[in-house]
Parts: structure tokens; sequence; C-alpha cells
């Protein structure tokens, strides 16, 4: 070190050393540092792990540990699996409702023995309205009439349960037939309502067969 | 756990004085020491210089002890790492002052929220030392900033290079310096009325 202090070094060394000297730390230095490490591993060391109460506390809260993780995890494995069944499940939930027009096309689902009927069902399809789902998809048809809907629902309904067009919001299906339906109608003009009216007045059967 | 005493073999010699366990003298001692061998061994060697040094920067031998006393205890609790009575003296000192800049913060805290006749108390106990060279001295000291009433004791009092009063006080020689000619310069109107 250097120094400009030298001059005032001695002054202080002096002085502090003098102060020093006067200082006299108590006798039991010694056993009070040995009171305080028996103390600090009494509380944080082996002896304290080792006490008593702590090893039966221990034991419960393991015990208590392991019965929670029993109770909860079979459940929460469940939902896990649920959960990764549900990312897969929309090709899962489709095949059965598409199963229905799929075995409908085999076998032609409409009741109606003749042609008459054939075209009497375009004019049927004509009224999504009042079929839920099938809101959307009226586009095609421009010749609507409200009033038709009462009484050819049942057929409608059993068209599209062959056409597989009674999924909501599905438009891809019934497009074919309203194609059908402009077709097959335009050779009769008439209201469609009136010839679903009359042909299902006059043949019975037509009326059974929907319900059968 | 018992508590067991050094062998006497390996017993310090109790002769060995102060500035040399301040000069670092502790290297020669046995190393193959357990902790509470350890603890016994340096206490006989380095207890009372170091409660000196702990009461110079804290201006109080009860709080100077048990600042000695819990820096022991942490040595002990540090000793598998340390295993070198070097390491061991050199953990002690920076312990002390550590600590006892801890204890002056605290003071410090305690000081401001406290009614105003506790400091008249201890100037006045301090008003009891005769000499007036050393009281004038030690007023003075207790005057400076921490971190150079440090340097200066460290310097003037356990007469410590400058590696080893920044390896204590856990700062850069140039600090050293800095804080020693700063204390220094604070002390001259002082020194230069007693000399």
């Amino acid at each position: 070190m250097t120094d400009p202090f030298d001059e005032y070094g001695d002054l202080l060394r002096r002085a502090l050393h003098t102060e020093a000297d006067g200082i006299m730390p108590a006798p039991d230095g010694l056993d009070r540092i040995r009171s305080k490490i028996e103390e600090r591993q009494r509380r944080f060391g082996w002896n304290w792990f080792t006490a008593s109460w702590v090893r039966p506390a221990t034991a419960a809260g393991i015990a208590l540990g392991l019965t929670f993780l029993a109770v909860s995890a079979p459940p929460a494995i469940q939902q896990i699996t649920s959960a990764g069944d549900q990312t897969t499940a929309p090709s899962r939930s489709t095949p059965p409702v598409s199963e229905v027009p799929s075995s409908g096309g085999s076998q032609p689902a409409l009741p109606y023995p003749g042609s008459q009927a054939s075209s009497q069902r375009p004019s049927a399809s004509q009224v999504p309205p009042s079929v839920s789902g099938t809101a959307l998809c009226r586009t095609p048809t421009p010749g609507t009439s409200s009033g038709v809907t009462a009484p050819t629902s049942a057929a409608t309904t059993d068209k599209k349960a062959a056409t597989g067009t009674d999924r909501p919001g599905h438009c891809s299906t019934p497009t074919p037939t309203a194609s059908k339906t402009t077709t097959s109608s335009s050779p009769s003009p008439s209201p469609s309502a009136s010839a679903t009216a009359s042909s299902s007045s006059e043949n019975p059967a037509v009326q059974a067969q929907p319900s059968s | 756990m018992p508590f067991r005493k050094p062998d006497d073999e390996g017993a310090r010699p109790t002769d060995v004085t102060e500035t040399l366990v301040a000069r670092g003298t502790a290297g020669a001692v046995a190393i193959a020491w357990d902790a509470d061998q350890a603890v016994t061994a340096l206490y006989s060697a380095n207890y009372r210089s170091l409660v000196r040094l702990a009461a110079l920067l804290v201006r109080d031998v009860a709080t100077a002890e048990e600042v000695v006393q819990d820096s022991f205890v942490a040595m002990h609790g540090a000793w598998r790492r340390l295993r070198d009575p070097d390491k061991a003296l050199s953990y002690l000192r920076q312990s002390v002052v550590n600590r006892s800049r801890s204890v002056l913060r605290h003071r410090a805290v305690v000081e401001k929220y406290a009614p105003k006749g506790l400091p008249d108390a201890q100037s006045a106990e301090h008003g009891a030392i005769v000499e007036l060279e050393r009281t004038a001295v030690v007023q003075a000291l207790g005057g400076l900033p921490t971190r150079q009433r440090e340097a200066l004791v460290l310097r003037y009092y356990a007469d410590f290079s400058e590696a080893e009063i920044a390896n204590a006080m856990g700062i850069s020689r140039g600090a050293v310096k800095s804080h020693t000619a700063r204390g220094m310069a604070a002390l001259r109107s002082v020194l230069e009325q007693l000399s």
C-alpha cells in the first residue's frame, strides 16, 4: 500500500490495537458454539429426521399421497383415453349415418310403386325448409311452395333418409335430387301439393307404406 | 451426535499469537480434522482475534461474540466443502466481515426507527473510555461508512494485505485502495489534531 497516509497509519494502528486489547471475549464461547451446532443439527439434521414424531408423520404423508394417486389415476387415464378417441371420432361416428343411405341405395326405399310417385317426390323434395338441416339446400328448387310441406313431410323425410340428406348442413346429396325434381316436374307444371294429396288419397297403400 | 475434541497430540499450541493467526498460519495445522475438531482447533487459535476484529467493526463486544460464534457454526456446516484450515480461516474472516456488515445494516434500520435517546446512551458508554486518543479515533472510525471502516480495520488492526482485504470484503483490490484512501482522508482531521 502506498503511503500518503502512513504518517497517520501508526497513530491509527496504535489506537486500534489499544482499543482491541481492551476487548476480552467471554470464556464460554466454545460451549456456546457447540450448543448452537447441536441445536442446528437437532433442528435440521438427521436427529431431527429421526425424531419420534417425524417418521410416523412421514409415513402417513406417503400413504396419503399413494391413496390419492390410486384414487385419481384411473379416471385421469380414462379421460386421456377418451380424449384420444374423440380425436378420431368423426371417422367412426359418421358411418352409422351413412350406412342408412347406402342400404337405401341398394334397396330403393321409395314406397311408391309407379313412376308417378317418383314424379311426385321431387315436388316433395322441393320443400326442404320444414325439415331441419335442409334449409341451406333450398337454392336448386325455385318453385317451392309452403303449402306443400304438411302432406309430404313423411315422404320427404323418407327420401332424405334414403339419400342421406338428413344431416344438417349437408348440401352435397340434395343437389342430384333437385336436378331430378326439375326434370320430372317439368312435364307436370301443376302444383305438386295437389298431386301429392290426390295420389295419397287414391292409393291407401301409399299411406301405409311410409309407416311400414 | 457427540461433539468430539481434537486429540491431545494434534492440539494446537496455545501460545500462537493473534498476529500469526491473522496472517494465516493455519496451514501448519494438521489437516485430518473432522468438523468438530476443526471448530475446536480454530476456536483456540482464532476466536479472540476474530472477536476483536468484529468488535472494531460493530462497536459492541456482545454482538461481536455472537457474530463470531455464528461464523464458527457456519464453518462447521460447511466443513465438508472446506476441508482445509487455510480455507476455513479465510471462510471465517469473510463470514465475520459479512455478518458484521449485516449487523450494522440491521442496526442502522433499528436506530432509524428508534427513539432519539438511544445514540446518546452509546456515546456516553464510549465517553467512559479514559484515553483521549483512542476515544477520538474510535469515534471517528465509527462515523465512517461501513466499507471504509472495514478496510481501515482490516489493514491497520489485522495487518492484512490488499489481497487479503479484498478477499475478506469480497471486493477488488482497486476498491480496497479507494475505500482505504477515502477513509483515511475522512479521519485526517481527527488524526491531525492528535498528532
